[in-house]
């Protein structure tokens, strides 16, 4: 995995005041690799995906991408580096159209800051069909608020994929999402993959995560108590008492290769 | 009501062919022009509507246009205020300070016009027409530094905006009465200084130059907020900050440009004041509070942030102006401006509130 490492973090720690959320946290991602991160409520998952994307900045820890070391982390930082993030909440505007949400903080702008609205909104249109919104009654131009859930998770995510990102964090993306929605969002998943980029997948639902992911991360109490491929595990249900193992014992093996 | 939503999607999602550019009949073409401006749309149908029962009961003073010249003298002032506040009100929070920036330019361009033109005392190393020049630079500088002020006690230190910047306001304040001690400074040459001619003059007939000023003011600030990445930034902060600091939008930053742009804009109305009546007082600006606030909201800007119209800002300004001076057209005494000013603007708000879609 060294040879296709895109990448990595090392040690990783971050806590708010007392809480240790994240705590000596390394991991790698490969190029065009699908992993699932998941773990219980309060585990740190979401946090995690905020040090990833930049929100937070990790108090100790190194942060490496194509095999370099990333200093001076931010959201600009790391979306200049080809990190994408569909975020739990969207992270959309509401009152906003759909092009300033999709260009939100990457507007196309010539030196001066001034915004080209004309070439962003052909391209917010492309975008738009490629996403599947055929309806003529939304355009470019039309509110955020005016979207369904599914359809402004729809602009979340054609965001992340937009930019040709090496790696995209999906938070919770099929929360609220009906089945065809959230098939949808995989097939968006695995042409991303196609392309080239790695994903990594937050969900609640195992079931989801199985279908989708190629390897998983099991983060406990905000440290990585287990890593390990699908190949090593027989099915979900192996991957569920996993999991249910790790919220009793706060750790585990993989069940294939039982030591225990 | 996710559930609902997702299921009127499911029939939009599915494959479909398109072929051409699609029409978008709530977005495109002047339908579309007039739901993406019904802010200020709504402002300029409330000036008009004011202005019509003006016409009626001012006993003719608006047929004429020596009205309309002598409003054009003061409103560049309101008009200054007005429009930089529609950035700190779209973003989400409130400045109050303006009101002491005013006075703190206008006590900074005035000290130093005085003391360059004063044939009283001895003579100063700015020459007497180049000390105002000096003096609305100073009292530019003075602004932003109220504008910093505010960005670090809100930003850095995380306070309220709104108590924040009550704080700095009565503390600025305060400096300006110290340093003035509470004296005004009297200006009777300044009529015959180059920089009036170029500030307060006339160039086309009658019509004031400061207005002149204040429209370029207006027209930078539009191109700022309407097509620049600032603008577009300052919308999304106000919208969901959350959001705007998970996509990477400098969040501070456009708070404190939105503070320190405000203060510039706020000093600069203050050496206008100065300028146009000659003389600073110590509590030059404090009678701004109140009409700027109902302008920037006649102007169809909400106060929760997210939305905000500079048009819609100049147009509320022009309708406060012309009700300040309806007030005394009608023979009315100025016991009763708070009370009209009150009714304009609940009237106004009811108005937009109806506009809501």
């Amino acid at each position: 995995m060294s040879e296709g490492r895109l990448f990595a973090l090392r040690d990783v720690t971050k806590s708010f005041g007392n809480i240790h959320a994240i705590k000596n946290v390394s991991f790698e991602i490969g190029k065009g690799e699908i992993v699932g991160l998941l773990g219980d409520n309060g585990a740190g998952k979401s946090t995690l995906i905020k040090v990833i994307a930049g929100v937070h900045r990790p108090d100790t820890g190194e942060i490496w991408m194509r095999g370099k070391k990333v200093t001076g982390w931010s959201v600009a930082k790391a979306r200049e580096t080809g990190i994408e993030t569909v975020f739990q909440d969207r992270a959309l505007a509401q009152q906003q159209t759909i092009v300033d949400n999709m260009f939100m903080g990457r507007e196309i702008t010539n030196r001066l800051g001034f915004i080209n609205d004309k070439k962003q909104y052909g391209l917010a249109q492309e975008m738009m069909r490629s996403i599947g919104f055929t309806s003529a009654l939304l355009s470019p131009m039309s509110q955020v608020m005016t979207l369904s859930g599914g359809e402004q998770q729809g602009i979340a995510i054609a965001r992340a994929l937009y930019f040709n990102a090496e790696l995209i964090l999906l938070d919770e993306p099929t929360t609220a999402l009906s089945l065809h929605e959230t098939y949808k969002v995989f097939g968006f998943s695995r042409q991303a993959r196609d392309r080239g980029s790695a994903i990594l997948f937050i969900s609640h639902n195992i079931y989801h995560a199985w279908d989708l992911c190629d390897r998983f991360i099991i983060l406990d109490r905000g440290a990585v108590t287990l890593q390990a491929h699908k190949s090593e595990m027989q099915n979900a249900e192996a991957l569920i008492r996993t999991m249910e193992l790790v919220a009793k014992t706060g750790q585990a093996t993989v069940n294939s290769r039982d030591e225990k | 009501m996710e559930k609902l939503q997702t299921e009127a999607l499911t029939s939009e999602m599915g494959p479909a062919e398109i072929s051409g550019l699609p029409v978008h009949p709530l977005t495109d073409g002047w339908r579309g022009f007039l739901r993406r401006n019904r802010n200020s749309v709504g402002a300029l149908i409330m000036l008009i509507f004011f202005w019509t029962i003006l016409l009626f009961t001012s006993k003719g003073v608006f047929l004429r246009p020596v009205a309309y010249t002598a409003i054009f003298t003061t409103l560049p002032i309101t008009i200054f205020l007005v429009v930089a506040v529609v950035f700190t009100v779209t973003n989400g929070s409130i400045d109050l300070s303006y009101v002491s920036s005013i006075g703190l330019g206008a006590f900074a361009f005035a000290a130093i016009t005085n003391r360059a033109g004063n044939p009283n005392l001895v003579p100063w190393f700015i020459s007497p027409e180049g000390g105002p020049w000096v003096g609305l630079l100073v009292a530019m500088m003075c602004g932003a530094m109220v504008g910093l002020l505010n960005s670090v006690l809100v930003l850095r230190y995380q306070l309220t905006s709104f108590i924040a910047t009550l704080g700095v306001n009565f503390f600025v304040r305060g400096v300006i009465n110290i340093v003035s001690e509470t004296k005004g400074i009297p200006i009777p040459w300044m009529a015959d200084l180059a920089f009036y001619r170029v500030c307060c003059g006339t160039t086309f007939g009658t019509f004031p130059n400061q207005m002149l000023w204040a429209l370029l003011f207006f027209s930078i600030t539009w191109v700022l907020f309407s097509k620049h990445k600032i603008g577009k930034h300052t919308r999304i902060v106000g919208d969901n900050e959350e959001s705007a600091r998970e996509m990477g939008i400098p969040v501070n930053r456009v708070r404190a440009f939105s503070y320190i742009y405000t203060g510039v804009a706020a000093s600069v109305a203050g050496v206008l004041f100065v300028a146009i009546m000659r003389t600073f007082w110590p509590d030059t600006g404090s009678s701004y509070l109140l009409s700027v606030l109902t302008a920037v909201f006649v102007g169809g800007n909400p106060l929760v942030g997210g939305m905000g119209t500079v048009a819609g800002a100049l147009i509320g300004s022009v309708t406060v102006a012309f009700i300040e001076t309806g007030i005394i057209a009608m023979g009315f005494v100025d016991v009763y401006t708070a009370f009209v000013y009150g009714v304009v603007l609940i009237v106004s708000l009811l108005g937009f509130r109806g506009s809501k879609r």
